[in-house]
């Protein structure tokens, strides 16, 4: 009995300590990560401002990627069964490199979580080709920045979250999803597809699609441009 | 007739008409606007407010009357006076509590921002408001908050701050700032807390997607 209150008394010194740490991590507050658990593999081109990682992934499970403040661009890529992730910075904040603000690459072929902390200031480009297929689970947040989705030929659950600033959507017509909602709090939304129809300043609206997979895209301050192929 | 004289004379006609299309581009900015459809009831000082919105922008000011609780909904393009009041679900006052639901219609259409909602309480009011998408803002009502925008902005006032033993602000993924302790946070899960030994009331103001902001008023 009193091996098992031990135990449990461990767990709970390990949650506590651990979920306020991660949580600070990802707190955006301009600074690298204090501990990174992210180490390169051989074949990661890793610069002071430039980074390239490469990993098998089906693009089938799930994937979760959050970046705090950055230009964000999303790319498919059908045929390649990988991910990759490439980020350019114009700026080395305080002498840091890029390296130092990758805070989670945890990808394997069935699921991927990468949260990335780059500040303003590094002023980074962050690419990601991935596949995105039938069933798979994919969740985007930028917390401040431009994000570029080509949602063309993606399938699955997709859900966009942008803190603040400009969405792009690039769609081949409603083929791209079964059913799209997209929320802004404060912004506009631009439909340029044929018979598209513009918002402003609060927009909810949900459309139907001929696609395979919801996809959601919530943008809390600013706006979304939807853009036909 | 010179062409001299001509082109005069076809710059006094062009010139003349000028201020006829002046005029009738006035007339085409003076179009009636749509009345707002206003909803009044009795609710007592220190009384709650418990409101939902799911979708628009939302204002909750300080009533300029006592004990009365005044919903206005500004439809901002024509609607028919049973449309606008189908959107209010509920409008009711039992004892010292008001309760308020809302469902807008789809929002932001063409060039038009949707519908915008105010409620004017008594200037002692406990708030209990949630709103789905958009914007919330409370001016100049004292009491204890619990505010929470799922996506979009919040605002509320909180005069110098001194009359709240806590104030606590939080998103999922945006801002939060509070003026009157000057905390600033952004980014994933960004909150600020302050907690004091005096002050009456608690505030609590969430988003969901956006930013939450403190200030005084």
């Amino acid at each position: 009995m009193g091996s098992l209150w031990l135990r449990f008394s461990l767990l709970l010194l390990v949650f506590s300590c651990g979920i306020p740490a991660r949580a600070d991590n990802m707190n955006c507050n301009g600074q690298p990560v204090a501990d990174r658990p992210f180490q390169p593999q051989a074949g990661d081109l890793v610069q002071p401002q430039h980074l390239e990682l490469v990993r098998p992934y089906t693009g089938t499970g799930g994937l979760e990627v959050s970046v705090c403040d950055a230009d964000l661009h999303i790319r498919p890529d059908k045929q390649a069964k990988q991910l990759k992730l490439q980020v350019e910075m114009q700026s080395r904040p305080d002498g840091h490199d890029a390296v130092d603000y990758v805070h989670l690459f945890d990808v394997t072929p069935a699921h991927g979580t990468i949260h990335l902390k780059f500040p303003k200031s590094a002023h980074a480009t962050v690419t990601l080709i991935v596949p995105m297929e039938a069933n798979s689970r994919n969740e985007f947040n930028l917390g401040r920045g431009n994000l570029v989705f080509d949602a063309i030929g993606t399938a699955g659950q997709r859900e966009i979250n942008v803190g603040m600033g400009d969405m792009k959507l690039l769609l081949n017509g409603d083929k791209d999803y079964s059913g799209l909602e997209v929320n802004i709090g404060m912004g506009s939304l631009h439909d340029r597809r044929p018979g598209g129809r513009n918002g402003h300043i609060v927009v909810s609206r949900n459309y139907s699609g001929t696609g395979n997979g919801p996809m959601e895209v919530n943008v809390g301050m600013g706006s979304l441009d939807i853009t036909q192929e | 007739m010179t062409k001299t004289t001509l082109t005069v004379c076809m710059l006094c006609l062009s010139s003349a008409l000028l201020p006829a299309q002046d005029n009738t581009a006035r007339q085409k900015l003076d179009l009636p606007k749509p009345a707002p459809s206003v909803l009044t009831k009795t609710l007592p000082d220190k009384g709650t407010l418990v409101m939902e919105v799911n979708v628009g922008e939302l204002r909750i000011v300080r009533s300029k009357e006592d004990k009365t609780i005044q919903l206005t909904i500004d439809p901002k393009v024509f609607y028919d006076e049973a449309t606008v009041r189908s959107w209010v679900r509920r409008f009711d006052v039992a004892g010292g509590r008001a309760f308020i639901d809302l469902k807008l219609p789809s929002h932001g259409d063409g060039h038009h921002s949707g519908p915008e909602i105010t409620v004017a309480v008594p200037a002692q009011t406990d708030l209990k408001v949630e709103v789905g998408v958009g914007e919330l803002t409370v001016k100049e009502v004292e009491g204890n908050k619990d505010l929470h925008v799922g996506i979009g902005e919040l605002t509320v006032g909180a005069g110098d701050g001194s009359s709240y033993h806590e104030i606590q602000t939080s998103s999922k993924l945006g801002e939060a700032e509070d003026n009157t302790s000057h905390q600033h946070s952004e980014g994933f899960f960004p909150k600020t807390h302050r907690t004091s030994v005096q002050g009456l009331y608690r505030l609590q103001a969430t988003v969901g997607i956006g930013q939450v902001n403190v200030v005084q008023d």
